[in-house]
């Protein structure tokens, strides 16, 4: 085991100072060297994080999701409700988070095997429309029939969170910034939780300036 | 051969005086900053906080050249204190971009300065570049601003690039030192009489050397690590149910601050039993006290002779004179739940601001000296060659002399409405949600936290006569919507 972290640090340590080299920023992604030689489109590399690194992690995290046997229900043929709560953002960018959970929604909506409600939140509901026209049974405005009825929303099993972090060292004359992607999703019957994930993607590149 | 070394110099020193003299009377940037400043800081001082912004900004004190370091720092301060937060952040927002510059971008004086001017050239006559200190702090304010906006995961990036500041800090100061340190290649020309002169100049019981002692007793922050920043992000990680990062930010506090304030400490021992225990940490009241005014820069003229070959010649130099803070109130009084408090100080700003410019000194000294010595010399053989010109040549002589005086001038910009201390007190909430807070011999104010577990109270008291201003805002578990509360001072019955 420690002879291949060892490898692990070399293999690392290797691709970090061919990148230091170079004047640009690169990126270098541990645990997949396909990303790190990934094709320069849509503009030069940052130290920040774009729609390159969010699209990449969210599709990591919803097929890590989806390749558990737990992303079937227990018992069930129906989808997974889920909850977004908290993605905090622990970085020195002014990013926002739903650039990564929007496009996991996407895929798991996709995937058949997951709903999400925006009736309920971590900081309120995403949607207040679903209470908001719960007021109109009051209303002869409106047909009754077509206003919602007691007790017809469904609550969330699943709670998703999760976190951003940033950590930057200096490497030589460069400087590296690796974002930590990590997602929980609670099972919110036992707050067990149920599914684990991380991702991390290291930018590599000049020191001359704060990454932010 | 000697009649050619006069015209050379002649030549050179009539352009370059009338350069000078064009940017003098042009007005240069510097002397631009420091007469803003002046305006702005008669009402600052007397707690006027608006329409010392408006010295700058006019009606929306915004309305200024985005790209001037030194007027946002002082606007966005100003701003803070009179409550308009989402202004200040413009400001902050304004300072920062313009204080992006790391470390390894720096590998010249031209390069820390921005301007390719050579050691004849004056300071004044570039931008203001800011301190390193003056990063963290734009930061910290920020941070600050946006908790009482109720905006959290603002509050969060801002902490976290103070502390990629502070961490970055120790290597951006070497750099920088370096930088200053560096020669030109008229300064390596004329290396002997420079180094004899600043061994002159630098003697232990002189005048130059007096007041570097001065500043030098103030102390310095190991690594140019502020403690009360590392506090505020503690307590910010403490609030959002984070205690084991607060504790280690606690820590770092307390070993910056050697263990003297009692409030960090106590905070320290609270973040590591909430890291240890399964319930979080208990409710707090955290209250940062800004008090008085921080240190500013004068001018110090220094005299002194440069050997040239006509013999000694009288000469001056003029250098930045580090002058401490005032204190307005000292330590604010605070009773909770009929428990009484005093607020201890954690940041000393005068040491603060001391540890950058110390470090820097030897340098500005160096470059003030190498100025002077080739100027004399320059003048001297500019005054040798018009003898026998005519009218003309004796008059761009004389226009180059005046050009050359006028530049002699020491930059004396900061941002020196910084408070003299920051001093903090944390203490359980109280269970009736009420401080009384007390601040010098005034009357003391009757204070109703948010229903929030943790709420940061800030107070300005900028000096004895100016009225103190208040503000509080919400953190942590949330069981109403944030709310900031702007209070006047209002005596108690």
């Amino acid at each position: 085991m420690k002879s291949c972290n060892k490898l692990w640090f070399f293999a690392v340590l290797t691709v970090a100072l061919g990148l230091a080299g170079c004047g640009k920023t690169q990126v270098v992604n541990l645990s997949d060297p396909t990303y790190t030689t990934r094709q320069q489109t849509g503009g030069e590399t940052t130290f920040g994080l774009d729609y390159r690194d969010f699209e990449y992690s969210a599709k990591q995290a919803v097929d890590s999701f989806l390749s558990s046997p737990l992303s079937f229900k227990p018992g069930s043929t129906a989808p997974w409700i889920m909850a977004i709560s908290r993605i905090t953002n622990d970085t020195t960018l002014n990013i926002d988070t739903d650039q990564l959970v929007k496009k996991m929604r996407v895929a798991l909506l996709n995937s058949g095997r997951v709903m999400v409600t925006t009736a309920v939140g971590a900081d309120g509901p995403e949607d207040a429309m679903s209470m908001e026209v719960r007021q109109l049974r009051e209303s002869d405005e409106f047909n009754q029939d077509t206003v919602a009825g007691r007790g017809t929303m469904i609550a969330p099993d699943l709670s998703l969170s999760g976190k951003i972090i940033q950590r930057v060292n200096r490497v030589g004359n460069k400087q590296q910034a690796d974002y930590y992607f990590q997602l929980t999703a609670t099972n919110i019957e036992t707050g067990l939780a149920y599914w684990e994930f991380e991702e991390v993607i290291a930018k590599l590149g000049p020191n001359d300036d704060f990454v932010w | 051969m000697r009649g050619a070394i006069l015209e050379f110099w002649f030549s050179r020193f009539c352009v370059l005086g009338l350069i000078l003299v064009v940017l003098s009377v042009c007005g240069c940037a510097g002397r631009a900053d420091i007469r803003g400043s002046q305006e702005f800081f008669g009402p600052y001082a007397q707690g006027d906080y608006t329409t010392a912004a408006a010295t700058f900004g006019g009606d929306n004190a915004l309305d200024y050249d985005e790209e001037n370091l030194l007027t946002s720092l002082q606007v966005g301060l100003a701003l803070r204190a009179a409550g308009s937060f989402e202004s200040s952040q413009v400001a902050f927002d304004r300072a920062e971009s313009q204080l992006l510059w790391k470390s390894n971008r720096i590998n010249s004086l031209e390069d820390l300065l921005g301007a390719g001017l050579t050691v004849v050239g004056n300071d004044l006559m570039r931008s203001y570049r800011g301190n390193i200190y003056d990063g963290v702090l734009i930061n910290t304010y920020k941070a600050m601003n946006a908790l009482h906006l109720g905006d959290e995961d603002r509050a969060r990036v801002e902490l976290n690039r103070a502390d990629q500041r502070q961490t970055n800090a120790v290597e951006q100061l070497a750099v920088k030192v370096q930088a200053l340190g560096a020669k030109d290649a008229e300064e390596t020309a004329q290396s002997g009489n420079i180094d004899r002169t600043l061994n002159d100049v630098m003697k232990p019981d002189g005048a130059v050397a007096q007041r570097l002692a001065a500043v030098e007793a103030l102390g310095e922050y190991r690594d140019l690590r502020n403690p009360f920043t590392d506090w505020l992000h503690g307590a910010f990680r403490l609030a959002t149910g984070e205690s084991n990062r607060a504790s280690d930010l606690f820590r770092n506090a307390v070993a910056l601050d050697g263990r003297q304030n009692r409030h960090a400490l106590e905070d320290l021992i609270v973040a590591e039993g909430a890291a240890g225990g399964m319930s979080g940490a208990p409710a707090r009241v955290w209250v940062v006290h800004e008090d008085g005014i921080g240190p500013h820069l004068e001018e110090f003229r220094y005299q002194f002779n440069v050997i040239t070959l006509s013999g000694p010649i009288f000469s001056a130099i003029a250098l930045p004179e580090f002058v401490p803070g005032t204190p307005a109130v000292g330590a604010l009084g605070i009773r909770a739940d009929g428990v009484e408090y005093r607020t201890q100080t954690l940041l000393h700003v005068d040491r603060y601001a001391a540890t950058e410019f110390r470090a820097g000194y030897n340098a500005i000294v160096g470059k003030a000296i190498a100025s002077a010595v080739v100027k004399t010399l320059a003048q001297v053989a500019v005054n040798a060659a018009v003898e026998d010109q005519g009218v003309i040549a004796k008059l761009l002589g004389a226009v180059a002399n005046v050009g050359i005086s006028a530049s002699t001038r020491a930059d004396t910009r900061m941002w020196n409405v910084l408070p003299h201390s920051i001093g903090v007190a944390s203490l359980p909430r109280p269970a009736d949600g009420r401080l009384l807070i007390a601040a010098g011999s005034g009357a003391a104010v009757d204070l109703t936290l948010p229903p929030t577990a943790f709420a940061l109270v800030t107070v300005k008291t900028v000096s004895a006569g100016a009225p103190p201003v208040i503000h509080v805002a919400a953190m942590g578990r949330v069981m109403e919507q944030a709310a900031v509360h702007h209070l006047e001072w209002v005596a108690v019955k």
